[in-house]
């Protein structure tokens, strides 16, 4: 079966992130954060130890974010000098389930797919400025430029004699800059180039959204998640 | 003030939005870092003004309205794309966080386009993102707390938004 169409995934994310900050109880949130987080660690793969990483770092974040400000209601238990309350609980577990949601999406999105077809979905299907889908497509382009560039740079750093990686705000400066000033150079060519071959006078290819059996998966996921939740407390 | 954006802005906004998007995915760790080890006021000084950096260094860079907006905006963009534990919270922030500055830049006629302006920017840009904080996150505590990670994201984003700007006046060889 073929991927469901980007543009019909984009508002699958989008809504699951606005969903997830709409429920406020935890049986409403674990319906989508459990769901959307097992997909999208299953379909993420390239990013999937990135992701739980993130997310284990952000959850013991908003535990003690949530011991400073929602400490409160009866004692869940009592760790040394510090009292933990239901409230914190209860509140890391509101945000854990919320950030999961929202992760799962967003992996649901951007890792099956590549990100110049997300591009060219935005572009063509969802009607994004073409100036706009323009500069994204050529930052994506960018990124294994400036990976070389900053091979470069390095290796001159190691033989005038200086350590590869910065750790003082002097050397992410001689780093950093070149780095930009680089890019910069790139992009006013890159630009007037385009400029040249005619860039005001193209015209943006659109279509309409395909509407198949995948984009009626991930449309029916997206109700379940909508109306599931709202039968709970 | 010339509104019409060339190609030579688009690819400009480009190198904005992969050098802002991959330094907002970084600042995941550090926010991340600094609140596990410094709690809630740490983080926000250390991190806060490093996610508003999109919209100095592309108003710096590219000196037309909407600039800000565009470069913060889509830094997001790339932030969701690549991606980060935020998804599309991002996106939220990044359109929120383009406005607060471009407004600043708005006031100042966009005639400035400095470090103090960039400060201003990362400035404005603190209202909204704490404000989305408390809505999205329930990051809400009592008037003096919230006062207090007020300030921090103030502070922190006047400083960033500052070297920001620096950086992009050094790029363009306007160093000073």
């Amino acid at each position: 079966m073929r991927r469901p169409s980007i543009s019909i995934v984009f508002i699958y994310s989008l809504t699951i992130t606005l969903l997830a900050f709409a429920y406020r109880s935890t049986w409403r949130l674990a319906v989508i954060g459990l769901l959307n987080g097992a997909a999208g660690i299953y379909y993420g793969k390239r990013y999937r130890k990135l992701i739980l990483l993130l997310l284990a770092l952000s959850v013991w974040g908003t535990f003690l974010d949530a011991l400073a400000v929602s400490n409160t209601g009866p004692v869940a238990f009592v760790l040394g000098p510090l009292t933990v309350r239901r409230g914190a609980l209860t509140a890391t577990a509101n945000i854990g389930l919320r950030l999961t949601a929202i992760a799962g999406a967003a992996l649901l999105f951007a890792a099956p797919s590549d990100p110049r077809s997300i591009v060219r979905g935005l572009e063509e299907e969802l009607h994004m400025p073409s100036g706009l889908a323009f500069s994204l497509a050529y930052a994506l382009r960018l990124i294994p430029l400036m990976r070389r560039d900053l091979g470069e740079i390095q290796l001159a750093r190691l033989e005038r004699g200086y350590r590869k990686t910065p750790l003082t705000p002097r050397d992410m400066g001689s780093l950093i800059m070149p780095l930009l000033s680089v890019a910069y150079e790139r992009a006013s060519w890159a630009g007037i180039s385009a400029e040249l071959r005619g860039f005001g006078l193209r015209k943006p290819r659109r279509r309409k959204i395909r509407v198949g059996m995948p984009e009626i998966i991930v449309l029916s996921a997206l109700a379940a998640q909508i109306i599931i939740p709202l039968l709970l407390p | 003030m010339k509104a019409r954006y060339t190609a030579v802005d688009y690819t400009m906004l480009g190198v904005v939005a992969v050098v802002s998007g991959l330094i907002f995915w970084a600042t995941w760790f550090i926010y991340d870092l600094g609140s596990a080890v410094g709690g809630p006021v740490v983080a926000r000084l250390v991190s806060y003004g490093l996610w508003f950096i999109g919209a100095p260094l592309a108003a710096s860079l590219i000196r037309k309205p909407l600039s800000a907006f565009l470069g913060e905006t889509l830094g997001a963009l790339i932030e969701t794309i690549i991606p980060t534990a935020g998804g599309f919270t991002n996106l939220i922030y990044g359109l929120a966080q383009g406005a607060a500055s471009e407004l600043a830049y708005a006031l100042l006629g966009y005639r400035r386009w400095g470090w103090k302006a960039g400060a201003l920017a990362g400035v404005f840009a603190a209202f909204p993102c704490v404000a989305l904080d408390a809505v999205l996150f329930n990051e809400i505590a009592t008037a003096g707390v919230m006062a207090l990670w007020l300030a921090a994201a103030i502070i922190s984003g006047a400083i960033y938004g500052a070297v920001a700007s620096t950086a992009s006046l050094a790029v363009r060889g306007e160093e000073r």
